[in-house]
């Protein structure tokens, strides 16, 4: 630096030149370096300061707080991680043994595999419906009628271990307030499972035994509804059209055409159907399962599907594919009693929809169940509990965010409230309060237009 | 010549010293300037901190902000709904009208006897002397500070809802702040209040925090010995109006009736919850008047027992002071006797023996800043959420491996029927459902 330069020549700040110049006394040149050398160091230490303050701790008042929470945050990653570690090991692919001993590894065959695992749901039942009218005539206190309609279940549930990323426990908690109102609102009772009831068929394939296990233990249960924990009811006044389903077992959304023309791997969503509380589904179960097995019996049973499904990527066999497989090519056998419903969102598809609410809003109303009103918003592919989802995060959190209080705001409308926005977890009045609640009250239809 | 250059030279030599000079000056001057500016800026988030660790609430940081469209790119530091900074004067003074929960209801009972008259779907009462119940219970709706918090809210209202579906009670799950100046434990005044002339069907309103587990499936309250009454708490009636002990009673989990005396007690219990002057005020006078009261804001138990202590004649006939279950249960002296309780007793007794309801007061998993150690917290509520769960999944033939793991195994063969008659151990778990219809 140029004044650097300039110190070094002590006293020399005139030197270096003609002659002709008089000299300054050595003292006073001495003092001006010395004057120099205390700036060259104050600003040394100001700027070490400076970069302390900015890359170091630097703050005073603040470092004890810090420790503190410092602590917290470290006492929770821990908890976490001993949480996680708690869950349990992966099963055990009962055909490993055989498969690995031998160097020349056996080809095995699909249909060699399940059964040398021989896997089954539970022992076999062949007289339920018979087993389970006598029981409903002993138990007259448990009739499968309340008010004439046949009693629900809703089942849900979700992995007993926290979600890997936090915000995926927010909303399965929002997720489980959105059925709650729902159920409350029609005289639905709810099931959240959080047991592996069965390592083999973990995963997606969870939902096979439970539906079996509780089939069998509530027989006053007419229809058991399976709802994934990622789908929101977003019409809160939409009843289901139990009477169009008297002849049939299974109510599932999904397209006729691309079942049975395209094979299509999304011809049917699994994330959202009715089973009756019967023998035929007892046997529909019966015959889904085989395919779920984890292991070497899944990742065969996904090359059988990937080969003869449309548009399936290369994964090992999830029950929704599973499911369709069995349905087109034992068409005869089951299909008579398979409801593939498509005249109000079942499972709605939550891309085509979310940006359309304000929209609805404004158009419609509640209980339509349709494009008009979706009845359920799903988000397929979100995964917000999970590390890996097929669409950007941001995205499916507003959308979700925005689909809840859409749900919500049914609600909240029946005590004189609304969201503020559909993104923001704060209300505001739209309703003001009276002293006399019960004229409101008389003049409240859950399926008029809302205003927002 | 020489002598002129000379001069120059000295001149621009002792400028280029005095520029040198000035330029260090100004570096100095900004990197003051900037010191200042983060000390100050840390220092007001460090305010906030303090601000809401005081009140209990934790700060969020919104990651969703109103309005389609792009996110911010810096996340906004927010303090909870209803903790404003001190700069604002939103706050209700003592000088300002007194609160209200809303307009003045005088003739609830005789309405809502009407309405039931012209309702007869809706019975607020089933065969026998069950009265229909609401469980209401909430959270904040934002996410917990604390990354394990929502977890823990979610297995809560798992449990909730078990013990709600075997006993035929509905739910209502709360996540809204209806009422800005009553956030924080007061938030349920105003709620009550709503869901009590919303739902004039609803015979009792069952409060209970989001941090107490139901923890003995088969117990049933015994409606009919509060007939009498309007309000049943936890507690001991010579802890509060001898002792005015601020324990004496437990606001966590208690009955309120559905009538005009519940609606003239919220309206009378009301007015030490505004946040801000108020809320702190009536915290001093609470501390100074109730027996081992900490000093902090007015909290809604407090306020609870100096209304009852204060106005004993108006309102202590309709109280009942329950003590033989545990309509709340403090945790930790009941966590660690699962084992025991599983060896020597058997659902369905509801007090000691076997809790009705292990209550975590003073854990907030959901925020930073817990009264006892977090893991400690924590465990212990896996712990009392498995034994609630084992009785449950019993009805399936399965149960947790222990107490202290995630895991189940199974415990009965898969029948080829429906389940039977119930053993001793099993209970019968099916909703009493002629009482529903």
């Amino acid at each position: 630096m140029g004044h650097e330069g300039v110190g070094f020549k002590s006293g020399s700040t005139r030197s270096g030149l003609p002659t002709t110049r008089s000299r300054v006394p050595r003292g006073r040149q001495i003092q001006k370096t010395f004057n120099n050398v205390k700036i060259t160091v104050l600003c040394g230490f100001v700027t070490l300061l400076v970069l302390r303050g900015t890359i170091g701790v630097g703050n005073l008042t603040g470092s004890t707080l810090e420790s503190e929470d410092q602590r917290v945050v470290e006492d929770i990653d821990r908890i976490l991680r001993e949480i996680r570690t708690d869950s349990e090991p992966e099963p055990q692919d009962p055909l490993s043994s055989l498969y690995f001993v031998n160097s020349t590894a056996h080809n095995w065959t699909y249909a060699e595999a399940v059964e040398a695992v021989n896997y089954s749901l539970g022992p076999k039942i062949s007289d339920w419906d018979q087993q389970r009218q006598v029981w409903l005539s002993q138990n007259p206190n448990f009739p499968n009628q309340l008010l004439g309609k046949h009693r629900i279940l809703l089942v849900t549930g979700s992995p007993p271990n926290p979600c890997d990323n936090a915000i995926g426990d927010h909303y399965l908690l929002k997720s489980t307030k959105n059925k709650i109102d729902y159920c409350r609102l029609h005289g639905i009772e709810i099931v959240y499972n959080m047991a592996h009831l069965d390592k083999e068929l973990a995963g997606y394939w969870a939902k096979l035994p439970l539906i079996r296990k509780l089939m069998l233990s509530h027989p006053e249960i007419e229809w058991i509804w399976w709802m994934d924990s990622d789908a929101f009811f977003t019409d809160m006044a939409f009843e289901l059209p139990l009477e169009k389903y008297k002849n049939h077992n299974l109510i599932i959304h999904g397209y006729p055409d691309l079942l049975f023309e395209q094979h299509s791997w999304i011809a049917l969503n699994t994330g959202s159907f009715l089973f009756r509380n019967c023998q035929w589904s007892l046997d529909l179960l019966d015959a889904w399962a085989p395919m779920g097995p984890k292991g070497i019996v899944r990742e065969l049973a996904g090359k059988i599907l990937t080969a003869n499904l449309k548009g399936r990527p290369a994964f090992e066999a999830d029950d929704q594919s599973a499911l369709i497989y069995l349905l087109t090519s034992q068409q005869d056998k089951w299909m008579s009693k398979v409801y593939v419903e498509n005249s109000y969102y079942l499972h709605g598809f939550w891309a085509g929809l979310v940006d359309k609410y304000e929209e609805m809003i404004e158009q419609n109303h509640p209980g339509l169940g349709d494009e008009r009103w979706p009845f359920v918003t799903h988000f397929v592919g979100c995964k917000p509990c999970g590390s890996y989802g097929d669409y950007p995060v941001e995205r499916c959190l507003n959308s979700m965010e925005r689909a809840f209080n859409f749900g919500d705001n049914q609600v909240l409308r029946l005590y004189g409230f609304a969201h503020k926005g559909l993104v923001s977890p704060k209300i505001k009045r739209v309703q003001d309060q009276t002293s006399d609640p019960l004229q409101v009250k008389e003049k409240l239809d859950m399926a008029a237009r809302i205003t927002m | 010549m020489n002598i002129s250059s000379h001069k120059t030279w000295q001149r621009c030599n002792y400028s280029l010293f005095a520029g040198a000079k000035l330029v260090i000056l100004c570096f100095l001057i900004l990197t003051v300037t900037f010191l200042c500016t983060t000390y100050f800026t840390t220092s007001y988030s460090n305010l906030v901190q303090i601000v809401s660790k005081s009140n209990h609430l934790p700060i969020q940081q919104d990651k969703v902000v109103e309005g389609v469209g792009a996110l911010p790119t810096v996340p906004q530091i927010k303090v909870v709904e209803g903790v404003k900074a001190k700069e604002e004067s939103h706050f209700r003074s003592l000088n300002d009208s007194t609160y209200t929960l809303g307009p003045k209801i005088n003739n609830w009972d005789l309405n809502r006897a009407k309405w039931l008259r012209h309702n007869p779907g809706f019975p607020n009462f089933f065969s026998g002397p069950k009265p229909r119940v609401l469980l209401v219970t909430g959270s904040s709706p934002k996410p917990c500070a604390n990354p394990v918090g929502d977890h823990y809210q979610v297995k809560a209202i798992k449990n909730k809802i078990d013990y709600c579906r075997i006993h035929g009670i509905d739910i209502f799950y709360n996540n809204a702040l209806l009422d800005a100046e009553m956030a924080g434990f007061w938030a349920k005044l105003p709620l009550l209040r709503t869901l009590l002339l919303s739902h004039p069907e609803v015979e009792f309103i069952w409060w209970m925090d989001s941090d107490a587990f139901f923890t003995d499936m088969a117990f049933e309250p015994p409606w009919d010995r509060y007939e009498p009454y309007n309000l049943v708490f936890h507690g001991w009636d010579h802890l509060v109006y001898k002792d005015k002990n601020w324990v004496g009673l437990n606001t966590g989990s208690f009955f309120l009736r559905n009538c005009q005396w519940s609606l003239d007690l919220l309206d009378a219990w009301a007015p030490m919850g505004p946040d801000g002057p108020i809320r702190d005020e009536a915290g001093k006078l609470l501390t100074g008047f109730l027996k081992g009261r900490p000093v902090f804001e007015a909290d809604d138990q407090s306020a609870m027992v100096y209304l009852l202590v204060t106005q004993e004649d108006t309102w202590s006939d309709k109280v009942y002071f329950e003590n033989s279950y545990c309509l709340h249960g403090f945790w930790e002296s009941l966590v660690d006797r699962y084992e025991e309780m599983l060896e020597k007793n058997h659902p369905g007794l509801g007090d000691d023996r076997w809790p009705l309801v292990t209550h975590f007061v003073g854990c907030k998993p959901c925020g930073n800043f817990s009264e006892f150690p977090v893991e400690r917290c924590l465990s212990k509520i896996d712990r009392a959420f498995n034994f609630a769960d084992n009785q449950v999944l019993q009805m399936y033939g399965f149960a947790h491996k222990s107490l202290n793991t995630s895991s189940v195994k199974r415990v009965r063969n898969e029948s080829v029927g429906p389940a039977s008659a119930p053993d001793e151990v099993s209970i019968v778990l099916y909703p009493s459902v002629n009482d529903r219809n």
